[in-house]
């Protein structure tokens, strides 16, 4: 069979012509490098995304365990406040997620968050534009997609606007440790970071206990509503992951929307014309482009998927960035189309089931209102001659990490 | 006749459903409300809200 790799520079650069391949050719495919199977058609990704008894999530984030690999992080992790460590939400299954579920819900609720939140999250996208305006240019990933889900996650938290570098320092450590394919040094500081977080989070878990608070924290730790109060492991894990979930994707997605309007002829115009349709441009991004392009789960009994023998205990690898482009369910899918109708097929970008995204609400409203705010005030929005966009460099992330863009201010 | 039910066990508001099939889904303060029976001629749009529940909560019958 045709060599076909992942990791190869070529498909680290633009991962959707071997995607292609790999689901027209071999569309569940073992790469013995990795010990992974690979999932290609939305099928087989639905299928499996449906069955959450049949499919652990014990390991849903990553293709490697950085940690178990590394003998000094082992050390650091074991002088914890929170331990045992316990698996949660994303990567728990069965009745231990359920209730960690049950008071993310409570404490996350999207219609609360979008009360609360929303206005506030609208006046300082515009704060955001109002630093870089005058300039005519920007570098759109650090001056606009980090700030707006960062002021938002450290609105969560209750934290200070001093300390957003250090949330998201610790973020970025956690996430390339969570990705593999990175040098220890990195997963030894991740390691560190998360004792750091730990405290971070634990003071303030303590100064709420048994208070009348309605913060998040206060409804994971006392239990609001009728939801169950959690205990400080279980508390740490989940903030961790609303942390990094709360972030890391929804910076994608910015970047990856504000490269659409500056290479896609006509979409600003459109958006502009009609802005009902930013909404559709988001889901559309969604579809095109899953800042996370894949997740991972654990056969449990021997399986049989796309005429595969799958053994139980065998890591599979969904992989939504092919699955949203499948050509049996998205015509043309390969093409970024505004008029496309995604409620035909929803794509898997945020998962299905009982592991679907619990932010996704709160990702699209603040990727509605990042893109309304800009095209309210800039136009002509392009990128910069000499200085291209710099692609997010982990593994199975699609995005920027660095995205100048130049414009002209909006009379 | 089409039958809705929802399991608000399941339901994490993010009103997908909402979204696709506003006749027969939306919300009243933080709650969700729906038409527990339809038109067949709906049918289409109240499965595609169904398939299109992040949490599979939506049952048609």
């Amino acid at each position: 069979m045709t060599e076909i790799s992942l990791l190869s520079e070529a498909a680290r650069a633009c991962p959707y012509h071997t995607y292609r391949q790999l689901r027209t050719e071999d569309p569940v495919r073992f790469m013995p490098d990795q010990n992974i199977w690979v999932l290609s058609r939305y099928e087989d990704c639905d299928y499996v995304l449906s069955n959450p008894t049949r499919f652990t999530s014990r390991e849903s984030l990553s293709s490697a365990n950085a940690y178990r690999n590394c003998p000094a992080a082992l050390e650091t992790l074991a002088k914890s406040r929170a331990l045992p460590r316990q698996r949660t939400l994303i990567l728990a299954d069965g009745e231990a997620h359920q209730r960690h579920r049950k008071a993310i819900q409570n404490a996350l609720s999207p219609a609360r968050m979008l009360r609360e939140f929303g206005p506030s999250i609208e006046g300082r996208v515009n704060q955001f534009i109002d630093a870089f305006i005058g300039k005519g240019h920007c570098e759109a990933i650090s001056q606009y997609a980090i700030p707006l889900p960062m002021a938002l996650v450290a609105t969560i938290f209750d934290a200070p606007e001093e300390m957003i570098p250090t949330l998201k320092g610790w973020s970025d450590n956690f996430f390339a440790a969570l990705s593999g394919h990175v040098p220890e040094s990195v997963v030894i500081q991740a390691a560190e970071d998360t004792l750091a977080f730990e405290s971070f989070i634990l003071d303030r878990v303590a100064a709420r206990r048994g208070g009348d608070g309605t913060d998040f924290l206060s409804r994971l730790t006392n239990g609001v509503d009728g939801a169950e109060a959690l205990n400080d492991a279980e508390i740490v894990n989940i903030c961790s992951q609303i942390l990094v979930g709360g972030n890391e994707s929804t910076i994608s997605l910015l970047g990856n929307l504000i490269y659409q309007l500056a290479t896609q002829d006509g979409l600003e115009a459109a958006l502009r014309a009609d802005p009902d349709k930013i909404p559709a441009a988001v889901e559309e991004c969604l579809r095109f482009e899953p800042p996370l392009q894949a997740m991972y789960r654990i056969t449990l009994q021997d399986e049989v998927i796309g005429g595969k023998e799958i053994p139980a205990g065998s890591k599979l690898m969904l992989n939504f960035g092919s699955a949203n482009r499948d050509e049996k369910f998205y015509r043309d899918g390969e093409h970024f189309d505004l008029e496309r109708d995604n409620t035909e097929t929803l794509h898997l970008t945020f998962g299905r089931g009982r592991h679907a995204c619990v932010g996704q609400t709160i990702a699209r409203r603040e990727a509605v209102i990042a893109v309304t705010a800009l095209l309210d005030r800039l136009e002509n929005i392009r990128l910069v001659p000499g200085d291209p966009p710099g692609r997010a460099g982990i593994f199975g992330v699609r995005g920027f990490a660095r995205l100048p863009i130049a414009f002209d201010q909006r009379q | 006749m089409v039958k809705i039910h929802v399991d608000m066990s399941l339901c994490e508001f993010h009103g997908q459903c909402v979204f696709i099939a506003p006749k027969e889904f939306r919300f009243e303060g933080d709650d969700l409300v729906y038409s527990e029976e339809v038109d067949e001629e709906h049918r289409a749009r109240v499965e595609r809200a169904a398939k299109a529940c992040p949490q599979l909560a939506i049952k048609v019958e």
